[in-house]
């Protein structure tokens, strides 16, 4: 009985490295998923993403050799490209101001959509208003704390793997996470997207009970 | 625990981190305890809950299938590139030798025809002088008026003409030098006096050194182009012949003579004159 074995990060690269085409497309199809929502998250927008994603698998492609398996894990790589070329777009699109928010309200009605459910259309509708309320939240903060979020939250990495993509040390991480998810819960309850029993505010210093 | 030990604790906990057991017990008993720490763990698990329901509500999002159709064209034509590349490089490559040998035996003949150039240069000059010197006593000795004729130095090369100094020139041109043309012998005989200056110490380096003045141009004598050779040649004249061109001359010793170097054309007529002492 033929036992099936999924090659390594590793293996992969060096067969992209040769020219192996089905390698490579195993590895988009591995990675593009994650690479291609953090940049959503960090940015807000699908073109920013489109084109994030495929510059990052074209840094790969011409460059496999920058990945260096003891520096740390290949997603952390991509996230690091992918980090450098959302802050890039950003930059480069920060002149211009939207006329309206009509994109991201797309992407917004588009995700409650799909999260519409037939059965409970009352508590879609909250969770819908709450997942917007999140996103708006998170696109509303600095990127450096915005890039924490994203990455240790939504994409559930390790103090660790966020700071290796980051290139920063883990104490920087854990440092910003704490002071975003503060930021967020202020912004979150100013906007009233919070949950009733968190209704009541706080401050994060003073309190030495 | 107090609020000051729980709060770097609260998002670990808020986000069901990994946590040490005793702390993770001690957080939460301090947040029953604490009504505040109680509303910032609510707070913060509220937050990540919201987070959880974004996060899974794009988690079906990807890029659009044409990018993969696209990253892959990209990745074929930039193999054919690298495919293609080596068999140009070998193409080129095979021209290569004979550019390498043709350039080092190009520059191998210019060194050496630039060493011979040099050589030949070298081994001309003096013959010249010679030949001048020589040519010089043969014509100069049936001629009455110079006596003691004595050939010094001999033609200059074009090459000591382009290094001599136009400060040179107006020193010896000075305001006796009527025209530019003339100023094209001083200069010749600019650049012969300092060779023979040059040149005169290993000659005579028992005589007592000489005192010479700039060459003058004698305005009678036909331009010289640089080009143009000439002699050089030693000559005792009567004191008269300073007041002539000029200079201060003791009148109570007018038949005493001064040594002058003359400098001769091809023509046998004198172009410029230095007196010396």
């Amino acid at each position: 009985m033929p036992v099936s074995t999924t090659p390594s990060d590793g293996e992969l690269l060096r067969l992209v490295s040769a020219g192996d085409e089905e390698a490579f497309v195993t590895l988009y199809r591995q990675r593009h998923g994650g690479v291609y929502r953090f940049a959503l998250h960090m940015s807000g927008s699908q073109t920013i993403a489109e084109d994030v994603t495929q510059e990052v698998f074209m840094v790969l492609m011409r460059d496999s050799h920058g990945y260096d398996a003891t520096r740390g894990s290949l997603a952390a790589y991509l996230y690091g490209i992918a980090r450098n070329q959302v802050l890039r777009c950003l930059d480069r699109n920060r002149p211009f101001v939207p006329m309206a928010d009509g994109e991201a309200d797309d992407k917004a009605c588009a995700i409650e959509e799909r999260l519409v459910a037939q059965d409970d259309p009352l508590g879609e509708l909250a969770r819908n208003e709450t997942i917007a309320a999140v996103r708006r939240a998170i696109l509303a903060l600095p990127s450096h704390y915005r890039e924490v979020v994203v990455l240790c939250d939504l994409h559930e990495m390790s103090y660790n793997e966020a700071a290796e993509a980051l290139s920063c040390a883990v104490g920087t991480v854990r440092s910003r996470l704490h002071r975003a998810r503060a930021l967020l819960v202020e912004r979150l309850r100013a906007t009233g997207g919070e949950t009733d029993s968190a209704s009541e505010p706080f401050k994060t210093a003073g309190c030495f009970a | 625990m107090n609020c000051q030990t729980f709060e770097p604790t609260v998002n670990d906990l808020a986000r069901g981190r990994m946590m040490e057991a005793n702390a993770r017990e001690d957080a939460l008993a301090h947040a029953e305890e604490c009504a505040r720490c109680s509303v910032r763990l609510a707070a913060e698990r509220a937050l990540s809950q919201g987070l959880r329901a974004y996060a899974s509500s794009v988690e079906g999002m990807s890029a659009p299938a044409q990018l993969e159709t696209k990253l892959r064209e990209a990745f074929r034509q930039r193999q054919a590139a690298i495919t293609d590349a080596p068999a140009s490089a070998k193409a080129a490559g095979g021209g290569r030798p004979w550019t390498v040998w043709a350039t080092a035996a190009a520059a191998a003949i210019l060194t050496v025809c630039a060493i011979q150039a040099f050589r030949l240069r070298e081994a001309t000059a003096p013959l010249h002088t010679a030949n001048d010197s020589m040519s010089l006593s043969a014509i100069r000795t049936p001629r009455p008026a110079p006596t003691k004729a004595t050939p010094t130095n001999g033609a200059t090369s074009p090459d000591e003409l382009v290094e001599a100094k136009d400060e040179r020139l107006a020193q010896a041109s000075g305001p006796k030098s009527a025209a530019g043309q003339q100023a094209v012998a001083v200069r010749y005989m600019a650049a012969s006096s300092r060779g023979s200056r040059q040149s005169r110490p290993a000659l005579t380096s028992k005589a007592a050194p000489e005192i010479v003045t700039e060459f003058m141009p004698l305005t009678y004598g036909a331009a010289l182009s640089p080009s143009e050779g000439g002699q050089l040649v030693r000559v005792e004249l009567p004191r008269s012949a300073l007041a002539s061109l000029g200079f201060p001359m003791n009148v109570e010793r007018p038949d005493e003579r001064v040594k002058a170097d003359v400098f001769l054309g091809h023509d046998g007529l004198a172009r410029a004159i230095r007196f010396v002492r």
